[in-house]
């Protein structure tokens, strides 16, 4: 038994929070902090100290476990698991009183909703999927697991339900984590990259969410879960391009709010692509567009305004997405603070000092509010993103560069795939039976 | 290799952006966009004087002032040119301003009489073959004086004087004769165009004085006054007059405001002559009774039917009267009518159309409804013994 304490010190190095406490004539190994102490004391060495017999039965553990390979007990040790040594036996015990420090159940504070559930899942692995299990009681789920890493042995579990999702899918994405070889996989964005259909692609292919009726949601519509230890996202597959205009909150409202909000969403997540492109392109190729006297009114505010549309486009453009990422990253004590000095110095000055014309300005406001109104955080970058290349198109060619644009990214949209799944389906290729179900949120079946 | 290509593709297009692609772009500040352009004869025989009005957007208020109220200056430039067609008047133009003009939003063509009695053919070219033309220009004439002398009239209400030309024909006439309507009257076998005109009257206000008839591109004249109401009323646009009409036996007399006419017009080929029938429905309401009569009995309506029939048919004969005789122009396409129900008739005197005109007869079956009253029967301000009923 010193000899295996001595092992123990060389390997894992002579740890503060190593502790051996020796009961009886045993020996228990674990880690302070990840094994319950209060457990260790009363399930095994109150049994052990008590008895005159020794032997693993005396241990009053729920789950123990015998082994005899070294690199298990080291890494059941690391787990939270408390290895008891006995003197005349040759395995060890491994008793399972692991507690780590944990978040509970927390808030959602991405997708957050005003009428749903208000649960988010946390770091722990296992208390997500529980938090699955007990929204979706249904003896259909079914998890496959994985390892990786072998510094992190981050543990990876692919759910689905047995005859919902579709076997294809299911065999695809256990071949796709099948060769998936990480050395550290932190997180579940390294997972994400690793068996995303186009990993560089601008648009996501892949929907990370952080709540659990979201996951039981789509498994029972037939999608599959990734859940990874270590992050409070869970992956779903697939995820079609009109995923990213639906929110949670589409189920928990009533039909014609949900269908209303969706359209609006929709307009507004148009123009949050083209409002910019578009007025550029019309003010400096196409003013015969406009009405005369929204020309002249524009024509009043651009006279003051040194630079032409296309610059005055860019700035604002930059600026704007300047505070929207340090409004994210600051420490959340600054925020009001900031947003002030923002909407004074973008708002009043520059527009008094003349530098940038109020069209612009509203034009920049209406595009930013309608970013903010897409559901899918991912999306959002890809949309950015394609505004600004389509403000650099409409800034040179007008119209025919905004039409051109457009083409390209309808051209590069029709041949993505999510999972083997088309990315615009139910448009591209037109399924008509699921496209009612894209328009209006469907009401709910009575029974 | 494929790859270093495909990777060079955004480079190659950035560069082409870059220096080609904006090779038409033009800010809003480097336009000049004109509001209205009046054609005049010029000072010498043969040349045209054109007048424009440039809109000048910094008068409206810049960036940072919430509209001030202190418009005194009209916000257009005025660029007066000549030349001996409209073109050589619009280079010149050219010469005199630092923008580029563009006459994309010009909505008003205002023609004076003087130019107008001498032919419209060549100003008309000018106008639809620009590219940046809009074929929904209004055509207006201005009667009894130059065009400029009208454009230079401020407008009262509005920022700019194109506003009370257009409103005019858009909304209170609903007779708008756009160029493009004007191309259409023209084209069309056996119908002739006409236009809106405008006036000063005598506080030198701008008003509108009738329409303006036309006969082989030449301005043959104007109708005025009921003519106007009624020759309006029969092309769809909205009438906006009253008739006064007498009923026997009754002192004093009534406005009736006239809303809409049905018309059904016939026409049958009989011994090879044609044969105009003319029905009109008129609906009008009472808006001024200077009589006693209580207008709440039917039977008195009635009568004011049947004077009002009267009146309209009286005003019609007298309005068909001046069209065919007067200026034998025909406005409101007879010839047309042949046309399309008697092509083949048409065929044969289509040459001579202009000469049978002025001779035909139409028989006219007028039909008058009161439709309203008002919101009084008989007047309120007689006592009960002494009206009507």
């Amino acid at each position: 038994m010193e000899q295996f304490a001595e092992e123990l010190k060389r390997t894992l190095g002579s740890m503060p929070d190593l502790i051996f406490r020796s009961a009886g004539s045993s020996l228990i190994v674990y880690m302070a902090g990840l094994a319950d102490q209060q457990r260790i004391e009363r399930e095994i060495v109150d049994p052990l100290t008590d008895n005159k017999h020794t032997g693993p039965s005396v241990i009053t553990t729920p789950s123990v476990q015998l082994t005899d390979s070294y690199q298990q007990t080291v890494q059941s040790i690391l787990s939270g698991m408390a290895a008891v040594a006995m003197r005349g036996q040759d395995q060890v015990l491994l008793a399972n009183v692991a507690a780590y420090p944990d978040r509970g159940v927390p808030e959602p504070h991405v997708e957050t909703s005003i009428l749903g559930p208000q649960e988010a899942f946390s770091e722990n692995l296992d208390t997500n999927v529980a938090l699955i299990r007990r929204i979706t009681k249904s003896e259909k789920l079914r998890m496959k697991v994985w390892h990786y890493g072998s510094v992190a042995h981050t543990e990876v579990r692919l759910l689905y339900f047995d005859q919902v999702a579709q076997d294809e899918l299911v065999q695809e994405m256990s071949q796709r984590l099948d060769r998936v070889h990480l050395e550290d996989a932190f997180g579940s964005n390294y997972i994400a990259e690793s068996i995303k259909d186009r990993p560089l692609s601008l648009f996501p292919t892949v929907q990370k969410t952080e709540r659990p009726d979201v996951v039981a949601n789509a498994l029972m519509k037939g999608k599959v879960a990734v859940a990874v230890n270590n992050t409070p996202i869970v992956l779903l597959f697939p995820f079609t391009f009109w995923n990213a205009f639906e929110t949670v909150e589409d189920i928990y409202l009533s039909y014609s709010s949900a269908t209303f909000l969706r359209w609006i969403r929709s307009v507004f997540i148009l123009s949050a692509l083209l409002l910019p492109s578009l007025y550029v392109a019309i003010t400096t190729f196409h003013n015969e567009m406009l009405p005369t006297n929204l020309l002249l009114s524009i024509a009043a505010s651009r006279e003051a305004s040194p630079f032409p549309a296309f610059v005055e486009a860019f700035i604002m453009e930059s600026i704007f997405e300047a505070m929207r990422e340090a409004i994210v990253r600051m420490p959340r004590v600054l925020v009001q603070a900031v947003s002030v000095v923002g909407a004074l110095v973008i708002g009043q000055a520059i527009v008094q000092a003349g530098i940038v014309s109020i069209p612009m300005i509203i034009v920049v406001s209406i595009t930013g509010i309608a970013s903010l109104m897409i559901p899918h955080y991912e999306t959002t970058f890809a949309i950015r993103i394609l505004r600004i290349l389509l403000l650099l198109m409409a800034g040179g060619f007008g119209f025919f560069g905004i039409a051109l644009g457009l083409f390209f990214t309808q051209v590069y949209l029709t041949g993505l795939r999510s999972a083997g799944m088309p990315y615009l389906a139910p448009v591209a290729p037109m399924l008509w039976k699921m496209l009612k179900k894209l328009i209006i949120r469907q009401p709910f079946e009575r029974s | 290799m494929l790859r270093t290509l495909a990777l060079l593709v955004p480079v190659w297009l950035l560069i082409a952006w870059i220096c080609t692609g904006c090779w038409d772009r033009r800010e809003i500040v480097d336009v000049a966009i004109v509001m209205i352009t009046g054609v005049d004869e010029g000072q010498k025989p043969g040349t045209y004087r054109v007048h424009a009005h440039v809109a000048e957007p910094i008068q409206l208020g810049g960036p940072g002032e919430a509209g001030s109220a202190q418009t005194k200056k009209e916000p257009v430039t005025h660029l007066v040119t000549e030349g001996r067609n409209i073109d050589e008047a619009r280079a010149k133009a050219e010469r005199m301003l630092s923008r580029d003009i563009i006459t994309s939003h010009r909505r008003v063509y205002l023609i004076g009489e003087s130019a107008a009695r001498k032919g419209m053919k060549d100003i008309l070219d000018q106008i639809s073959r620009n590219p940046m033309n809009r074929l929904s220009t209004l055509l207006v004439i201005a009667e009894n004086t130059k065009a400029e002398k009208l454009m230079d009239t401020k407008v009262p209400l509005e920022t700019f004087d194109v506003e009370l030309f257009r409103e005019f024909g858009l909304r209170k006439m609903r007779l708008p004769t756009s160029i493009k309507d004007y191309f259409i009257a023209a084209t069309t076998p056996g119908q002739q165009p006409l236009a809106a005109s405008f006036a000063k009257s005598k506080e030198n206000k701008i008003m509108m004085s009738g329409i303006a008839i036309f006969r082989d591109h030449k301005l043959e004249g104007f109708i005025k006054g009921k003519e106007a109401i009624a020759l309006s009323g029969m092309l769809g646009g909205k009438m906006g007059g009253s008739i006064t009409i007498r009923i026997p036996q009754v002192k004093g007399d009534l406005s009736i405001h006239l809303d809409r006419l049905q018309l059904r017009r016939n026409v049958t080929i009989l011994k090879g002559e044609p044969e105009f029938t003319f029905e009109v429905r008129a609906f009008g309401r009472v808006l001024d009774n200077r009589t006693n009569l209580d207008l709440s009995n039917p039977s008195i309506i009635q009568k004011i039917n049947k004077a009002s029939s009267e009146e309209l048919e009286h005003t019609f004969k007298s309005l068909f009267h001046r069209l065919q005789k007067q200026f034998r122009a025909d406005t409101t396409g007879m010839g047309t009518m042949i046309y399309k129900k008697h092509p083949g008739y048409w065929k044969r005197i289509e040459k001579d159309w202009p000469q049978m005109y002025p001779d035909q007869t139409i028989k006219w079956q007028v039909r008058t409804e009161i439709t309203g009253v008002g919101s009084i029967g008989a007047p309120l301000f007689i006592p009960d013994n002494e009206v009507e009923k």
